[in-house]
């Protein structure tokens, strides 16, 4: 008599997950499985796919761009995540004082996120420009510099630019989530602290990095992921220029792909990063397990 | 009485079964003749042809383009969805269209690469009639090469045909004590040392030369690749000759004005496709600049008009060659092979070269784009002295006209060597991190080497 009813609940967790399921495996395992395929083949645009085992990985692993894509990749990552995370940090500590002007001050905060990417990488081409920039000719007029920076044509000022352009656009999320999160330390716990004759460092020590430890995890691993893959800032600000100096995983893959032509070259490339994303993404997925 | 029943039953029987036939055949009659006549057979959905075309650039040819449109749609009763997409973008469009199997049936390009390419994958249709119904011998005999690919078949038709213009500021070079443009290279170098003032916001080069450029660098490289006497490939498409002499002097000629005299301004290392062009127009920044296509003075002549007449274009310098080259190159039509409606595509093309909207259309692109009819260039409108400047070198005989990728021409090896700014690349590593010349074409040397081994094995 029972058994019917039984049956339904035991179904019902599947059912409800279906949907889910289904789409997942159209949207991504589906693609993901042609990629990984992809990246075994031969395959330019409009041409036959041939078979080629691992010959595109060790092209990749033999070509100088490639490696240097790795490091430049590294480098983007470390350097972006680890400035955003302290100066939207800072910054949030800053904004939530009773300073005078504490709404304004968190309004203009959100510009550079809500300034469309587009207009935003533009208008720092044309500040940056040696030729016309308007910071060069400061630099010019205050005597710091006798020549014109190039900030975008020499490797290692592009290489800083393109990270401060990143830090500069993602930062008012970060410090949002940071606000959030200080709002979020009881009131009383700080106050008795003051009442102990804690001083401004101890406080932020022992009771502000304390409660918001979690939230810089998730933020450092979250930032990591969508660093790594971030395209289109660094393609309208150097397009990897020059010469390789800021190619990113996502940069050259897109070039090999689109201006090369070569398919199976650039899913390899995905497939060599693939791991590094799904480690930190399981890293994640653990940590919010665990923290539940 | 049974049997008298019976009979009148009977009779009354055979009646209503007359009854009844008579009103079936009556109904029948009434309903077939209450019946509307059989419809004819539904026609056929009208033609329909979709063409992807390279952003106009032009107010006035924003408006022909679709006007031109309608007066083909209402001629033939095909519908035709027309999409632009700037020309950056469309080769990337169009590459992921042909692999998804939904590309347009034909496709106006800014970038004859991409047609090359997909001609030599076998994806285009031969233009041969079209450009046999069109005006063939007033084409320009360099255009009716650039149509061709290395298999003989016209796969491409260069509606706007552009050139590789040297243009330099005549006030720039006046306040410095020229009062001509520099005739040779060498002449090139000295001026650019007397002209250069980067404390003062003015570089006396800026040529466009990074990989990042989308094809301004390698026509640049060419350019001077070709003053050196040095070239890409031989005639036969095969033997590849850019491990050459030459090949290290343009290499040395680029080093000397980025790192040694330091006349080309850095920035040029990661110019997009449109930067050479306002960092020339916008300020006193630039003082000399070479740039595919007039856009440089179409855009001073209509919105600086102070500028205008301080503009000018000149021949590319001599080198040791003793010769003056001038590169082409050209924006134009291709029908896909896959197209439903292959005879109406051509009819399409063939309806935008008629010469009386062709006239009217190439003259609003002036002096972007020039005429593809010889017969056109005595239009009065072309006799403005800075653009005649430009389109008067396609008459001068004394200066060589040559398609990129010389000395074939545009293949699909020459195009991937193009797309993959292998050229560019060359540069990079001399200006960027600093390799010698040698080591720079060694790199190059190989990967040209790869690229047409490739090429010649599909």
């Amino acid at each position: 008599m029972n058994s019917p009813p039984r049956i339904k609940a035991s179904m019902l967790p599947y059912l409800l997950l279906a949907p889910t399921i289904l789409f997942f495996s159209i949207f991504v395992v589906y693609p993901l499985g042609v990629l990984i395929d992809l990246s075994f083949h031969q395959k330019y645009v409009g041409s036959p796919s041939i078979f080629v085992g691992l010959r595109n990985f060790q092209t990749l692993l033999q070509d100088t761009g490639f490696v240097q894509s790795i490091s430049n990749t590294a480098i983007y990552v470390a350097g972006a995540v680890s400035i955003r995370l302290l100066f939207a940090f800072g910054l949030a500590l800053i904004l939530n004082q009773k300073i005078r002007g504490r709404p304004l001050f968190r309004g203009l905060m959100l510009l550079p996120w809500l300034t469309p990417m587009v207009p935003a990488v533009l208008t720092w081409r044309w500040i940056l420009s040696p030729d016309y920039g308007i910071l060069n000719r400061l630099l010019l007029q205050l005597h710091l510099t006798t020549y014109p920076i190039s900030f975008l044509a020499d490797p290692i000022l592009a290489k800083a630019t393109v990270i401060a352009f990143n830090v500069w656009k993602y930062f008012p999320f970060y410090t949002l989530v940071f606000l959030a999160g200080l709002q979020a330390i009881p009131v009383d716990i700080s106050e008795a602290a003051e009442i102990d004759g804690a001083s401004k460092w101890m406080k932020l020590r022992h009771i502000t990095i304390p409660y918001v430890r979690n939230l810089f995890a998730i933020l450092f691993a979250l930032s990591a992921v969508w660093t790594m893959g971030e395209f289109v800032s660094v393609w309208l600000l150097t397009r990897g220029g020059p010469s390789y100096a800021t190619h990113t995983f996502a940069t050259l893959a897109f070039e090999q792909a689109f201006l090369n032509y070569n398919l199976g070259l650039a899913a390899a490339m995905f497939v060599i990063v693939l791991p590094i994303t799904v480690g930190l993404t399981i890293l994640i997925t653990q940590y919010l397990v665990k923290e539940s | 009485m049974i049997k008298s029943r019976h009979a009148i039953t009977r009779l009354q029987g055979t009646l209503v079964v007359v009854i009844v036939i008579i009103a079936a055949i009556a109904g029948g009659a009434y309903y077939w003749a209450s019946q509307p006549p059989p419809k004819p057979p539904p026609s056929p959905p009208p033609k329909k042809l979709t063409v992807w075309w390279s952003t106009p650039v032009f107010a006035k040819e924003k408006e022909l383009i679709p006007k031109y449109i309608d007066q083909f749609k209402a001629a033939t009763g095909a519908e035709v969805e027309w999409v632009q997409f700037p020309h950056v973008e469309l080769d990337q469009k169009i590459m992921t269209a042909v692999e998804a199997g939904t590309n347009p049936d034909i496709m106006f390009q800014a970038h004859q690469h991409v047609c090359t390419i997909l001609h030599e994958k076998g994806k285009l249709l031969s233009l041969t009639d079209v450009i046999d119904k069109i005006d063939r011998n007033d084409l320009f005999p360099f255009l009716q090469q650039m149509a061709k690919g290395r298999d003989g078949v016209e796969y491409f038709l260069p509606y706007y045909p552009q050139g590789n213009w040297f243009h330099y500021r005549k006030d720039l070079l006046a306040k410095a004590g020229y009062s001509k443009p520099p005739e040779t290279l060498d002449q090139l170098l000295e001026m650019a040392r007397k002209i250069n003032n980067p404390e003062g916001g003015l570089y006396a080069l800026g040529f466009p030369l990074g990989s990042t450029t989308i094809n301004d660098a390698p026509m640049t490289f060419e350019q001077i690749l070709w003053a050196y006497g040095g070239q890409l490939v031989a005639a036969d498409g095969k033997t590849v000759m850019i491990n050459s002499t030459a090949t290290m002097q343009t290499l040395e000629f680029f080093e000397r004005i980025i790192k040694i005299d330091k006349t080309q301004t850095p920035a040029a290392l990661t110019w997009g496709a449109y930067d050479n062009n306002a960092a020339f127009q916008q300020l006193e920044n630039i003082a000399i600049t070479g740039n595919p296509g007039g856009t440089i003075v179409s855009w001073i002549r209509d919105n600086n008009p102070k500028l205008y007449p301080n503009v000018g274009t000149a021949p590319w310098p001599k080198g040791p060659s003793g010769k003056n080259y001038l590169l082409l190159g050209a924006m134009g039509f291709s029908i896909f092979k896959n197209t439903k409606n292959p005879e109406l595509a051509k009819d399409f093309v063939k309806f935008f070269c008629d010469k009386t909207r062709y006239k009217e259309l190439v003259m609003a692109t002036i002096p972007y784009n020039f005429p593809m009819y010889k017969s056109m260039l005595t239009e009065p409108a072309l006799k403005d002295p800075p653009m005649w400047e430009m389109i008067s070198q396609l008459l001068d005989e004394n200066i060589e006209k040559r398609l990129w990728g010389y000395a074939t021409g545009p293949t699909g090896a020459v195009s991937e060597i193009y797309s993959a700014e292998i050229f560019a690349r060359m540069i990079e590593r001399v200006a960027v991190w600093g390799w010698t010349p040698r080591r720079a074409l060694n790199e190059g040397f190989i990967a040209i080497r790869d690229i047409y081994a490739k090429w010649l094995a599909a």
